[in-house]
Parts: C-alpha cells; structure tokens; sequence
C-alpha cells in the first residue's frame, strides 16, 4: 500500500469525532428506550391504594390437615373415608337387592 | 334399632339393641345395664361420700378390707400404672382436687372455679399395697377411678346385656363405648375438640372398644381440665388436645387414650388424636385402603 492510498482511506478528526457522537447518542437513547419500556413498580400514589383498599376480603376455609402415620393392623377398626357418606357403606347395591340396614351410629370425644 | 338413653356417672349413658331382639330380651338387658351402671357409680364415685371409694380413701393410713369387685378394679389400674410407668395413675386424686375439680363437674362449672391449690406431686400408686382384697392406701393419698371406673363398667354393662339374650348391643357411656356380641360395623363419629357439634373423623368398628380422652371436655378455665399430668401434677399441656383410641375393651381404651394424650404421641394401638395446632394424627387404616 502507497502512502497515498493510505491518505484516502483515513478519516479526518472532524468526521472520526462526528461519529463518535452519533454513536454515543444512540447508545444513549437505546437505553433510555430500555428503561422507558420496562415494567414499573407498583407506585405509592393515592389511587393505588384506594383500588387495594376497596379489594374484597377473601376468607379461605382453613381444612385440617391429616396427617396418616404407618396403620397399626390386626384391629377391627377402620377410618370411614369423608366420601362415604353417614349411615352406612357408600354405593354398591343393585336396584334389585334390598338396600342394607344403615350402620349403628354414635359417637366419641370424650367426658 | 333400640336406643335407650340415661344418666349415670356424671355423664350420658346410650344402649343401643339390634331390632330383632325380643322386647322382653331388650328391656332386660337395658335393665342390666342400668342396674351395674347404678352399683358401680356407688362403689367407686369419689363425689358420694358413702361411696364405698370414699369410705377407702377416708382410710388412707391403715388396712381394710374392699369388695371383690373394688379389688379387681384397683388390681387392674395399679398393673396399667406399672406397665405406663406412672402415666396413668389412679393415685391422682390430690392433684386433680387442686386443679379446681373437687366436686361433681356441674358444680364446677357453676362456680366458675380456677385452680385450687399449687398442683400436687402424684406417683405414690408404688406405695399402695393390695393383697387379695385387704387394701392399705398411704397415708396422704387418695385414689380417683373416674375414667378407668366408667371404661370398666362400660364393659361388664355390654358384657351383662349380651347375657340377657340380645343379639348385640353397643353401651356408650359419654364417649366411652363398647361393642359386643354379634354386631354390625358400628360408625363412630370422633367429636371436633374445637367445635362442639361436628366431627373430625368417623371410624367403623366391628368390635372391640373406642375411648377418647380431650383437654376440651371437663375443662373449667384456660389451661383448667380433669386431665392430669402426674409428672407435673397439673392439667396436661403435651401437645395433644383429644386422643381417642381402640381397644379390646374399654377399660383399656380408655388407659389407653389417657397414655396417648398424657404422653403426647400416638402410640402403637390404633388412634386419632388432635394436636394443639389442630392437625389430626392417625395410624388406623382407612376402609378404602383396607377394601
């Protein structure tokens, strides 16, 4: 290469600089648009928390947890399954035989 | 199905009968389970003064002669303190009159009653000494069967009506209940110790026994209830609020439930019990699983 040819490529220091700022000014713009785009944080501002103030109160139904350790066999005892319902063994029976006696029910807790 | 119902012991007593028992059958066996309910109030009631455990513990210091049946009934609840090593103690008569319960439970809840006294040590039933029916309780020490006496009475009533010819028969006394004869799977609705009225679980029990023992029932005050601990001497507090278990006799289950309760944990014997945070532990297998 020629130190003339070399002399036609090389850009002048106004033009490298003009660059430079074109540059610099759309990096900067780019992230502005980024921030400008992105989700806000729920703000403080007075409507905010009138529309959480006037959300309904949910009550949820707290269920028992149970909680079934290793059955202790060989006793003639049984958990009734909350499916079944009272008075007796659930489903089963055909429309044609008799429908069983209901279950002896009573209860327990203590005195 | 027969139902007849009445009051014994401080609590409510049921009988159930199957229906294909004869009238005349059923009213015996109603009758029989009146009669032993009426003698064994008598004998063993710590609230009767001319009971005949009143007239015992009034004897504390020297030796006397009980009946056989008081005998066989302090014979068995001595043995159940040794084998709980001290859990179950029927020598917890001074620490449950300093608790507050020092009369019938309807005065109790009348007065309003807070504790009496600073509790009481208990675990003195080492001390007592039974041979045959000669009884000598140390001095300073008095014996409440309450539980034990309505779980063995439980027991010779349903064994009494069995006897008078009903096919089966179901004696319930307050929660306490036995099973015998010939009977169908009997449902049993376990009682929620936080909401009087329903249940948290039902069990099926084909014979045997159910007893539940609850911090709920027979309680007087915050932290007040019949239920003592005899490591403390006061009302329990062990994490356990009800525990209600099975047995091959009522008397047992209701040892039993007093263990489970006292000691805090489920034991090997079937049961339900309620924790304090209210979960609801079990070891019984479900009839779904079982089928």
């Amino acid at each position: 290469m020629t130190d003339a040819s070399a002399r036609r490529t090389r850009l002048s220091k106004g033009r490298v600089r003009a660059v430079a700022w074109v540059a610099g000014g759309a990096t900067f713009l780019t992230g502005i648009g980024i921030l400008g785009a992105a989700p806000k944080p729920a703000s403080s501002s007075a409507p905010a928390r009138e529309s959480r103030s006037r959300r309904p109160v949910v009550v949820h139904r707290v269920l028992r947890r149970v909680i079934v350790t290793e059955p202790a066999a060989g006793a003639p005892v049984r958990v009734i399954p909350a499916s079944v319902g009272s008075g007796g063994p659930a489903g089963g029976a055909s429309s044609a035989a008799p429908a069983p006696a209901p279950a002896p029910q009573t209860t327990t807790g203590g005195s | 199905m027969r139902r007849h119902a009445f009051r014994a012991m401080g609590t409510e007593i049921s009988v159930l009968l199957d229906d294909e028992t004869t009238a005349a059958a059923g009213d015996r066996a109603i009758g029989a389970v009146a009669d032993i309910f009426a003698a064994e109030e008598q004998r063993c009631s710590r609230f009767r003064p001319d009971s005949e455990l009143s007239m015992v513990n009034a004897s504390a210091g020297s030796t006397i002669t009980v009946s056989a049946p008081l005998a066989d009934l302090l014979r068995f609840s001595l043995r159940q303190a040794a084998e709980s090593a001290g859990l179950f103690d029927p020598t917890v008569l001074g620490a449950v009159v300093a608790a507050g319960y020092d009369r019938d439970f309807d005065e109790v809840i009348a007065g309003a009653r807070d504790r009496l006294h600073p509790p009481v040590a208990c675990g003195r039933w080492g001390e007592v000494e039974l041979q045959g029916r000669e009884l000598r309780l140390p001095r300073g020490v008095g014996v409440d069967l309450g539980g034990v006496a309505k779980g063995w009475t439980v027991d010779l009533a349903a064994v009494a009506a069995v006897a008078e010819g009903v096919r089966w028969v179901v004696v319930n006394a307050g929660g306490d209940l036995r099973v015998a004869g010939d009977a169908p799977p009997v449902e049993v609705a376990i009682d929620d110790p936080a909401e009087r009225g329903s249940s948290i679980a039902r069990l099926s029990v084909a014979a045997g026994a159910v007893a539940t023992s609850s911090t709920a029932r027979r309680a007087w005050g915050p932290g007040a209830h019949h239920l003592i601990d005899p490591r403390t001497g006061a009302p329990s507090d062990t994490g356990i609020v009800q525990a209600s278990v099975w047995a091959p006799t009522c008397a047992l289950a209701e040892i039993a439930a007093k263990r489970a309760l006292l000691g805090g944990r489920l034991g090997s014997d079937p049961a339900v019990v309620v924790t304090g945070g209210g979960d609801v532990v079990t070891n019984v297998e479900s009839a779904e699983a079982a089928a």
